[in-house]
């Protein structure tokens, strides 16, 4: 009991100089330091790893999402040349010219319907 | 102690446990390290490479052939994607039942598709260039086996209207005639070799950081083909030819100053989107006449002899010749004249198209002088336009002429040239005697149609002078004008300059002259005072008429009618005959006045009541629009004609066609 008696308390208010007194240990207060510092750098370890993953997610689905748009840009491009064979074949001056005549009754103008513009 | 005891033995067997335990786990991590050291050094390469194998798939992306446009910028000639029909012969179930399929489909008898089915297990086409009807149902079938891809097709949305120019494709996409062919380096492209992953679905995925390609265009070619012009010439052609029932016809139109071929055609016309699948109708198939083919020009060769002997002043512009009453011996030979004539000036030899004149001319001139100008015109050697099969003609070495062969040449016989190079070599007097080479591609453009490149003319030699030139072109009005073998060639309200041409044809068989085959010629230029046209008109074997100024000049005609307005070239010759037909619009009454020939002023003097009410109309129509432009409001409605029944019948001759 005395021996215990002698042994200072953890806490204690007594000044440093009492040779009484004596200082909390180092050691565990550092291993708490490291352990709270690896939890946090193991959080954000976790934190990175899954804004990786996310991040990979999303390039695979944008890699997905990009294809698909190639894709149809290329049936649109299909679709702009089709049509502008069809708007060159209206042009045909042979097709307009049957049109004129067949559909609409059109004839070459009579002398007399030409107006000279200088 | 027995504890104790126990404690050691078990102390000493855990401690052997451990040992052991870390020797294997030494040993499996040195298993690992050397598997992947011979996973990723050794075997990286195989590993890699069977990785792509399952993940990355190529394909190309295609590069569409360039299009090819007229000077207007319409499109003669696109590609565009049409899908076609593969099989794996192994991979379809059951061939019979799916060539019955397809064959309904394709519209094409089962018993050749199931022979395509069956003959190989790999690769094989069955149908290229489907449409698009046809490419949906045979999705629909979902047979394994068969596949679809999209191939490119090469369109050409005018059909006919210059084919024989711009030529056609074979079935891959290669040039075969045509500007097709010869700027097919130009016009192909270069499809782009992409690598992409596919995952296990065998759907695309892009993960590259860069954007994929996309498909390009090659560079396009601009012709000087006017589309419009090219048609108006191949219907007058058209006309003409079946009227007279043609062998063959050929007729070019050159811009004068910039020896641009606005339109070049033979007949019959060619469609280049119909490609006869037999290799025997292929013989010939789409070829240009126009350059290829030579033939005796006749009397339309006389005006490169006139100009020679003139710029050479070996004869003078009033000199007169003795045409023998239309018959003489010349070198042991008789010549003819269809008209006789005796003492002839040079104009008159052109004029009346003297033979005897110009083989008299011709044998004065000398053939050592007489061959250098025919090459210095361009005849005996390629034009150099950008086509392919031109051929130079047939003009004899000037040591092998005989006298004969000289006094016949004077006259379009015993040469041969082609319709381009006669065009060419009028286009030299018409411009004051410089030769250029003749032109049909303009500019090389690039997928977004800015000009790369430009092709020019350039005038490389003076072949005759300019006063030698104005001399003939005299001469070449007063073949147009009335009493001239052309007088058919010159169109209401131009002056028109040109020569007429009847040649005999060398029949084949015999090596003689035939006695009723010809070739009409008509070339020449219009308007006579600033030529801005040559054509050049070839109708070959005709029947019912013969001549040139018969059934060659009114397609001149025809031509020149139709494409000067279009060019925006005003009628500068008064009308021969006084008619209402063309009224200035922003004229002064006056100026109305004298040109309706009436003594009132347009506006004192109303037109046909219908022609007034729609006038009246347009009127009320552009005033409700809120629009009244200034010509608009000077138009006058037309003044009654003093003749009407002479009106009506002029029109009632005037031939059908676009305006």
């Amino acid at each position: 009991m005395k021996r215990a008696k002698e042994i200072s308390p953890i806490f204690s208010m007594k000044p440093a100089s009492d040779p009484g007194f004596r200082q909390r240990d180092p050691a565990p207060v550092r291993m708490r330091t490291w352990l709270a510092s690896a939890i946090l750098l193991g959080v954000v370890f976790v934190i990175c790893a899954i804004f990786y993953v996310w991040l990979y997610v999303q390039q695979i689905q944008n890699g997905y999402r990009l294809s698909k748009t190639y894709e149809q840009s290329e049936l649109l491009s299909t679709v702009h040349r089709k049509l502008t064979i069809e708007w060159s074949r209206f042009q045909d001056p042979q097709r307009l010219e049957d049109i004129g005549r067949n559909q609409f009754s059109l004839a070459p103008p009579r002398p007399d319907q030409k107006v000279l513009m200088r | 102690m027995e504890r104790r005891e126990q404690r050691k033995s078990m102390n000493s067997c855990y401690r052997s446990c451990r040992v052991l335990f870390q020797i294997v786990v030494i040993a499996g991590l040195c298993a690992i390290v050397v598997k992947a050291f011979r996973l990723q050094v050794i075997e990286h390469s195989f590993w890699v490479g069977r990785a792509n194998a399952c993940l990355n798939t190529r394909f190309t992306v295609p590069a569409y052939r360039g299009t090819i446009y007229d000077r207007q910028g319409r499109v003669l000639s696109y590609s565009v994607p049409q899908p076609s029909l593969y099989a794996f012969g192994d991979q379809i179930e059951n061939p019979s039942k799916t060539a019955v399929l397809l064959g309904q489909i394709l519209d094409e008898p089962a018993r050749s598709i199931e022979k395509k089915l069956t003959s190989s297990g790999h690769f094989v086409w069955i149908k290229r260039h489907l449409s698009d009807q046809q490419a949906s149902e045979i999705e629909k079938l979902k047979a394994p086996g068969l596949n679809l891809t999209d191939e490119y097709k090469r369109f050409y949305p005018y059909r006919e209207v210059g084919g024989q120019v711009v030529g056609f494709v074979n079935i891959d996409g290669a040039g075969i005639e045509g500007i097709e062919k010869s700027f097919d380096d130009v016009l192909r492209g270069k499809p782009i070799p992409v690598c992409q992953l596919r995952d296990g679905g065998r759907k695309r995925l892009w993960l590259n950081s860069s954007a994929p390609p996309e498909p390009a265009e090659s560079f396009g070619i601009k012709l000087t083909l006017d589309a419009f012009i090219e048609y108006v010439a191949e219907r007058e052609l058209e006309k003409a030819a079946q009227q007279y029932r043609a062998r063959e016809a050929e007729v070019v139109v050159m811009d004068v100053e910039t020896r641009q071929v606005l339109a070049m055609t033979s007949w019959p016309f060619f469609d280049p989107n119909i490609i006869p699948e037999k290799k025997d109708s292929k013989e010939g198939f789409g070829r240009d006449h126009v350059i290829s083919d030579a033939f005796e020009p006749g009397s339309a060769f006389k005006v490169f002899l006139m100009s020679a002997a003139l710029d050479q002043n070996v004869v003078r512009e009033h000199d007169t010749i003795n045409c023998e009453g239309g018959r003489c011996m010349l070198e042991g030979h008789s010549i003819k004249d269809d008209h006789p004539h005796g003492w002839l000036t040079m104009q008159e030899v052109i004029k009346y198209s003297s033979n005897i004149g110009a083989a008299k001319i011709a044998l004065r001139f000398g053939s050592e002088r007489y061959a250098r100008y025919i090459h210095e015109f361009g005849f005996g050697s390629l034009s150099g336009i950008d086509l392919p099969g031109e051929f130079k003609g047939l003009v004899r070495p000037q040591k092998s002429w005989k006298p004969i062969d000289l006094a016949v040449t004077g006259f379009g016989q015993s040469i041969g040239i082609t319709s381009l190079q006669l065009t060419n070599a009028i286009a030299v007097i018409a411009c004051g005697g410089e030769y250029g080479p003749p032109i049909i591609a303009d500019a090389v453009l690039d997928a977004e149609g800015r000009p790369v490149r430009q092709f020019q003319s350039i005038r490389t030699r003076r072949v005759i002078q300019k006063r030698t030139a104005d001399q003939i072109s005299a001469m070449m009005i007063g073949v147009t004008q009335k009493g001239g073998t052309g007088a058919n060639a010159a169109p209401e309200g131009y002056t028109a300059a040109g020569k007429t041409g009847t040649a005999q044809v060398m029949d084949t068989k015999t090596k003689r002259y035939a006695s009723d085959k010809y070739t009409a010629v008509f070339t020449g230029y219009v308007p006579a005072e600033q030529p801005k046209l040559v054509i050049t008109v070839v109708v070959h074997e005709p029947r019912g008429a013969i001549y040139g100024g018969i059934v060659a000049a009114p397609v001149f005609r025809g031509i020149a009618a139709k494409v000067l307005p279009y060019l925006g070239v005003i009628p500068s010759a008064p009308n021969p005959t006084p008619s209402p037909d063309i009224r200035t619009a922003n004229a002064s009454p006056i100026h109305v006045k004298q040109a309706s020939g009436s003594k009132k002023t347009a506006g004192e003097k109303p037109g046909p009541k219908s022609a007034q009410k729609t006038v009246s109309k347009k009127s009320a129509s552009i005033k409700s629009s809120g629009a009244v432009p200034i010509v608009a409001k000077k138009i006058q409605p037309a003044p009654k004609p003093e003749a009407p029944e002479k009106y009506s019948l002029k029109i009632d001759e005037r031939e059908a066609g676009v305006y």
